[in-house]
């Protein structure tokens, strides 16, 4: 089995984001980037699934700037055996992306797509169900187990009034919940041994994909301050405070 | 310009998140009509005439309609489509799983979890876990939209009479299967629509301390909520994980009890009218958010907190 | 908060923290702290928490000791747990010099009372058993230090100070300062503070406060990485048994770092390559920032913890940390007042804050609270750089700082960045002549001449080196014939006014030269009776005098009179040290020299030891100067700057057939100490007494009232703990002494060596040092210690050349 896994470089989790003063974007500049941690989850599954047996090649795949084969290197380091980059510039949309991977799907021919289910930059959770769509292949997103039977996964899903599971034949898209797995660390030597597996470099115009964005950004504005609270000195003043002042009780 | 609106339902109600969308979708144009696609969802189809909001409701069964798998629905609603400018869904896993896969279909570029509309093509959406929010423009003729349902207001539930049409059902799908669900099942209100929402943060210590929150849950009618932490050290289930990756709530009264404020946490609860913060640890981040924050011992604190509500003649419910 | 306080303090790091609250433990409780975000938001957060005893300098060494007995006595303090894991730290050695150096620091620990302990490649093993030793020479252990979490030391801190009555304001950013009558008005977005002091412990925002108050505070950041690993099995497997942590591990050589955590490893090493940050400041909204990691500078360095601990490249890693570290040009902190600032004290640069944190604190407290600091601090004032060192200089030289932290430090080394800054105008005559240059306050001096085939190239060394031949050479001449040495790095100024002799008779402890063109030797002391500067002080006129000392105090010394002289207008002061040139002339032929290039009388009737006058030298205008620090006849030649060319060039043409030749600072070294000539930073300090630094004939206690006269009399009266000898080591074959080894008798520590060398024109191997007074008599034999070894060593006389100063006076 191959799997191809899509992952993202977006900036740190732990990273206090700010917006910018032109209200042009967020400050990026000399920001700590990281890889997408729902996508550690991913790789993560496909380093787990070759381990016992059943994959043969795990490809990482990002889709992004130049910087991004940092990304792609973690995955290397991680347990993948090559990586591509789909070079672009600027913004790219989730319906690009998709296209950008569908192409790569149709080269590649994987048995199973793997990726977070949301990036943490621009919160969207459409890309691994608009490639599905693309391919017309079956989609288990926010996927929290993984069971691989024959040309079966069972998945089992995190959904707001529990857990939902569903059979779907291969080949398939699987987008990964924190809830997955355990994401292990690269050990130095790994680190060091991937800068020598390989990185493909293809641009859109390569694939023949249109990645021109539809959605515009017009501004980017920082949420509304809220007004500074106190501190109570008791639990009677909290409980008079929410019944008297904030009436919310 | 007329919007689809696709329901989420059990095929016997309406799932309330649903009524947020037709506020949203209704602020893009008001000739709403709701794709409905079920087995056995004629009482569904009925609710949702009787709404004022619904101009018309598209009425679809079939067996393999039952449990809502986004490949069986997709199909469906790319077929009625045609003479819609938008099609809105609710941002809940239900519509954040269906949606891109009709946007993909129809070649459009989806704008996920709106909290607000500008105009029929702008909208404002959080990025950065809501640390920015974007205001955008969609420039495809047609709009793939989603929608934060806490950010809309439940649309009225009467007063209208819409027609109820039949379509024809599409092909099934057969590549996926519907196994079960676990839903866990409650007494309580619904985190993502209570008024009241009292979490626990790993300062619980354990699930069997969950019992505090609980029985101040009860008094007040509130839902149950907790951070990452508390789920992932198995205190609590994660249905109820409030946070950039699990719920977003707005409720009138959040608070939170021994959570140290992480970003991602905040992201799903920073909405709320009023924050309240139980922790011991002065310093923390969520005391900044804040509108009451109380310096102490939770389990001090939660038994008092239960005690005051007792003394209490009423309580706004 | 507070509209007045006594002292503000901008900034809560570690470093911030620390001096509140010994602030407040000095007894100040009208103190407050003001923090622009939330406190250790800027670098502590995410310091390594490592307690380095290890310094090869004197002063910082000190403050380092005083943290860590500090940071174990906090919890009881305050109630608040450090997280100082005291799990010793092992400093481990491939080659020979870094023994050598091991061996050099040693003895410094030993002077100051830092337990430092050998270790053979073995015992390494039996501490650290995932190390691999067969290939080290050897390690010293410190026993008492380790690593803290410096979030909690930091919190303890706080909690000490605020139980003493401090005030902490956090998210309270300060948007200016202002000098007022009194002290100073700190200026927040909350309000503004009124004060008399004001401490910046801003970190990476230094240079951003120092701007504030017109100060180019030389301090940028650096980057520094350091790598977290999840935990390994023998690791967990050790904590299981019950087995001690491992301690923190320094490969030196390697040039890293290595300690437990959570089960796993941390490496930190200093790599080259590593960038200067925030050039320009942090963003203003920049708090708990981390910069992209580059595990690809850091290469060579992993591959070097690998082979050093295996399980290091066994394990996956779990996070790497890239954050800012405050940096200073030569690596210290700068800690003490500002220059040309009333109470504007400057806590910056701090590389090792977390340890430096405790001591410089401290300090800062005896400073603004007593007057004086207890330590010599020469070694971290922020006096020692001047206006050289500007932005670009600083991000050269503050990477290179950085880079330098684990490479051998060479008590001769001379780095190589931002070089060639300030040139003397002889400087390409040197060059030509074999000049092997060195700097000092960014002026460029030669150090020493190749000649005769000797490559035009330092070699740096604990032990004698290439260079000892070479000045041996420039020694030999300057005994016999008549050698040129460029002065021109002088610190120089004039002092006039109806009030000038009044202020100087003031300031320093010596009677001033009555005469016009007489010359004298006097030392300011501060307000402890220590001494702080040295000068010779000629007098031009009855209300002009003319001050020369050390190039590297210039600052110093220059700020020191500057905040002493009166404010009422009659006594002007004028910075002399740019537009002066000073070329020396020594040696017994110096008089034939310069009758050969003057008109002027240069006989021993007209032209006395310890006057100056103005003559011609050519064609150019020279005040001369008998005086120099050889101990041989000779002359300083004053002179305006521009004139230097045409002076040295008569010099040298008039002195061929004299046997004129160039000599250098290290020749220049070995001559002073065989005159017992002392020098500032290591004979006289304020730790010593002019008494017990030898200076009794300058000091006229006497004579009417000066700076320091009442405790110097209070000190004498409860008594004298050192005094400074002279002294022969017997038997050295390839390494003099250095400075700070340690001296004994029957076994026990009585005094330090300050200085050393060989003599030359004596043909022994001399050593200045401070001991015991009941045995500091001459004849009296000790031993002493050089890079691990003991030799023999017998006290000298004082000035064993020449002690009647024949020579001099001829």
């Amino acid at each position: 089995m191959k799997i191809l896994v899509a992952i993202k470089r977006v900036i740190d989790y732990n990273v206090q984001v700010r917006v910018k003063e032109d209200g042009t974007g967020v400050v990026t500049d000399n920001v700590k980037m990281s890889s997408n941690p729902p996508d550690d989850n991913a790789i993560e599954e496909a380093v787990k699934i070759k381990e016992a047996g059943k994959a043969t090649e795990i490809i990482a795949i990002t889709v992004g700037e130049e910087k991004s084969q940092e990304t792609v290197r973690k995955a290397l380091a991680v347990g993948a055996d090559r990586g591509i980059l789909i070079k672009t510039e600027g913004t790219i949309e989730p319906l690009a992306v998709a296209k950008a991977l569908q192409k790569i799907v149709d080269k590649e021919n994987p048995d199973l797509v793997f990726m977070g289910k949301q990036a943490i930059d621009d919160d969207c959770n459409q890309t691994g169900q608009m490639l599905s769509a693309l391919l017309n292949w079956p989609q288990a997103t926010f996927a929290s187990k993984i069971e691989i039977k024959d040309k079966i996964l069972e998945v089992t899903r995190e959904i707001d009034e529990g857990l939902e599971t569903i059979e779907v034949n291969l080949p398939a898209i699987v987008t990964c919940d924190l809830r997955l797995n355990e994401p292990r660390y690269a050990s130095l030597p790994n680190i060091m041994k991937a800068k020598k597996k390989p990185i493909e470099i293809f641009t859109a115009a390569d694939l023949g994909v249109d990645i021109t964005p539809r959605v515009q950004q017009i501004k980017v504005e920082e949420p509304p301050k809220r007004k500074a609270g106190i501190k109570v000195a008791s639990v009677a003043e909290l409980v008079s405070k929410l019944k008297n002042e904030a009436k919310v009780i | 310009m007329s919007v689809l609106l696709i329901a989420e339902h059990n095929n016997k109600e309406v799932k309330p998140f649903t009524l947020n969308a037709i506020t949203a979708a209704s602020q893009m144009d008001a000739d709403v009509h709701v794709l409905l696609i079920g087995n056995n969802c004629g009482e569904v189809a009925k609710s949702l005439s009787e709404m004022s909001a619904v101009k018309k409701v598209l009425h679809a069964e079939a067996a393999h309609y039952e449990n809502y798998l986004a490949e069986n629905f997709a199909p469906l609603a790319v077929k009625v489509s045609e003479n819609y400018s938008h099609i809105v869904s609710s941002a809940n896993t239900f519509g954040k799983n269906l949606m891109p896969r009709i946007a993909a279909h129809l070649d459009i570029s989806q704008v996920s979890d709106i909290t607000k509309v500008i105009s029929p093509d702008t909208f404002i959406r959080p990025i950065y876990a809501g640390n920015a929010f974007a205001t955008v423009k969609s420039t495809d003729t047609k709009k793939c939209i989603t929608i934060r349902p806490t950010s809309f207001e439940p649309c009225e539930t009467s007063g209208g009479s819409a027609p109820i049409e039949k379509i024809e059902a599409t092909e099934e799908f057969t590549l996926s299967k519907f196994i079960k669900r676990e839903e866990v099942k409650s007494d309580r209100p619904e985190l993502g629509t209570a008024r009241i929402v009292i979490s626990g943060g790993r300062g619980m210590q354990n699930g069997e301390n969950f019992k505090l929150i609980a029985d101040i849950a009860d008094k007040l009618n509130a839902a149950i909520g907790a951070s990452r932490a508390a789920v992932d050290a198995g205190y609590i289930s994660n249905e109820h994980q409030v946070g950039q990756t699990g719920k977003v709530v707005v409720p009138d009264l959040y608070i939170a009890v021994g959570i140290s404020g992480a970003i991602q946490h905040l992201a799903g609860m920073k909405e709320s009218k009023i924050i309240v913060a139980i922790n011991k640890d002065g310093e923390a981040p969520i005391f900044s958010v804040a509108d009451y924050g109380l310096e102490a011992d939770l389990f001090e604190a939660l038994p008092q907190f239960l005690e005051e509500l007792n003394k209490l003649n009423s309580i706004q419910k | 908060m507070k509209s007045k306080a006594k002292v503000v303090v901008v900034g809560g790091g570690v470093v911030g923290v620390s001096a509140l609250y010994h602030l407040a433990k000095k007894g100040l409780s009208d103190v407050v702290l003001v923090e622009r975000k939330e406190l250790t938001s800027g670098s502590t957060w995410h310091a390594a928490g490592l307690l380095p005893l290890f310094n090869m300098s004197y002063s910082v060494g000190q403050l380092h000791k005083y943290a860590v007995d500090l940071y174990k006595k906090l919890e009881e303090e305050t109630g608040q747990n450090v997280g100082f894991s005291v799990v010793s730290n092992i400093r481990l050695a491939s080659t020979k010099d870094r023994m050598d150096e091991y061996h050099q620091y040693a003895g410094v620990a030993q002077t100051i009372g830092v337990d430092v302990k050998f270790l053979t490649p073995d015992q390494v093993k039996e501490i650290w058993p995932l190390c691999r030793t067969d290939d080290l020479l050897g390690a010293i252990q410190h026993p008492e230090d380790g690593y803290i979490q410096p979030a909690d030391l930091t919190q303890a801190m706080a909690t000490g100070a605020r139980n003493m009555g401090a005030e902490i304001y956090r998210n309270t950013a300060v948007v200016g300062i202002k000098q007022t009558k009194d002290g100073w008005v700190v200026e927040t977005d909350k309000g503004s503070i009124e004060c008399e002091h004001v401490i910046s412990c801003s970190g990476n925002f230094a240079r951003q406060t120092g701007k504030m108050v017109g100060l180019d505070i030389p301090a940028i950041p650096v980057e520094h990485q350091y790598i977290v690993t999840e935990a390994h099995p023998d690791i967990l497997k050790r904590k299981k048994e019950g087995l001690p942590e491992m301690g923190v591990l320094r490969d030196s050589d390697s040039r890293w770092y290595m300690r437990e955590e959570a089960g796993g490893l941390i490496l930190g090493p200093y790599e080259d390559g590593a960038p200067a940050c925030y050039v320009d400041g942090p963003s203003k909204d920049s708090e708990y920032e981390l910069f992209q990691e580059d595990l690809d500078r850091l290469a060579p360095h992993i591959e070097g913890a690998i082979h050093r601990v295996p399980a290091f490249g066994e394990v996956g890693v779990k996070k790497v940390y890239n954050g800012a570290i405050c940096y200073t040009p030569d690596g210290n902190p700068i800690v003490g007042p500002a220059w040309g600032l009333k109470n504007f004290w400057i806590n910056e640069g701090h590389s090792f804050g977390i340890t430096a944190a405790g001591g410089a604190g401290w300090q800062l407290a005896e400073w603004i609270v007593d007057g004086e600091p207890t330590v010599d601090m020469l070694g971290v004032d922020p006096r020692r750089f001047g206006d050289y060192a500007t932005k670009s200089y600083l991000k050269e030289k503050n990477e290179e700082a950085y880079n330098h932290v684990f490479k051998v430090h060479y008590p001769d080394e001379e780095r190589g960045a931002a070089r060639e800054l300030r040139t003397s105008p002889c400087y390409d005559r040197m060059k030509d002549l074999g000049a092997v240059f060195g700097q000092k306050f960014g002026w460029e001096r030669p150090n020493f001449f190749a000649t005769d085939g000797m490559e035009q190239k330092d070699d740096w060394s604990f032990r004698r080196s290439k260079w000892f031949e070479a000045i041996k050479k420039e020694c030999k001449n300057v005994k016999e014939n008549v050698g040129l040495l460029d002065m021109t790095a002088f610190a120089k100024c004039r002092i006039k006014g109806p009030g000038a002799e009044e202020f100087l008779d003031y300031l320093v402890a010596n009677k001033l030269p009555k005469k016009i063109g007489r010359i004298g030797l006097c030392h300011a002391l501060n307000t402890k009776g220590g001494v702080h500067s040295e000068f010779t002080i000629m007098r031009e006129a009855s209300d002009s005098f003319y001050l020369v000392s050390a190039g590297a105090n210039q600052r110093l010394d220059h700020d020191w009179i500057q905040k002493w002289m009166p404010t009422d207008g009659t006594v002007q002061f004028e910075n002399l040290t740019n537009s002066m040139g000073v070329l020396v002339v020594s040696g017994p032929k110096a008089r034939e020299l310069m009758t050969r290039v003057s008109r002027d009388d240069f006989s021993k009737e007209n032209f006395k030891w310890l006057s100056a006058k103005n003559v011609n030298v050519g064609n150019a205008p020279v005040n001369a100067m008998r005086v120099n620090f050889v101990g041989e006849l000779g002359w300083e030649l004053h002179h305006p700057i521009e004139y230097q060319n045409h002076i040295f060039d008569k010099l040298m043409e008039a002195g061929k057939d004299l046997g004129i030749k160039p000599y250098g600072i290290r020749a220049m070294n070995s001559l002073r100490l065989e005159k017992s000539y002392k020098l500032v930073g290591t004979e006289l300090s304020i730790e010593y007494s002019p008494y017990e630094s030898g200076l009794d004939r300058f000091i006229h206690p006497n004579k009417g009232n000066f700076i320091g006269l009442d405790a110097l009399n209070q000190w004498r009266e409860k008594g004298f703990s050192n005094k400074l000898v002279t002294m022969e080591i017997h038997n050295v074959e390839d390494a003099d002494v250095l400075g700070n080894n340690p001296i004994y008798e029957n076994g026990k520590v009585v005094g330090r060596a300050t200085g050393g060398d060989f003599g030359f024109r004596l043909g022994k191997s001399i050593a200045l040092g401070m001991i015991k007074p009941d045995i500091a008599t001459t004849g009296q034999k000790l031993k002493i210690d050089i890079l691990g070894k003991m030799y023999d060593c017998t006290i000298l006389e004082e000035s064993p050349y020449d002690p009647e100063n024949n020579l001099l006076r001829s």
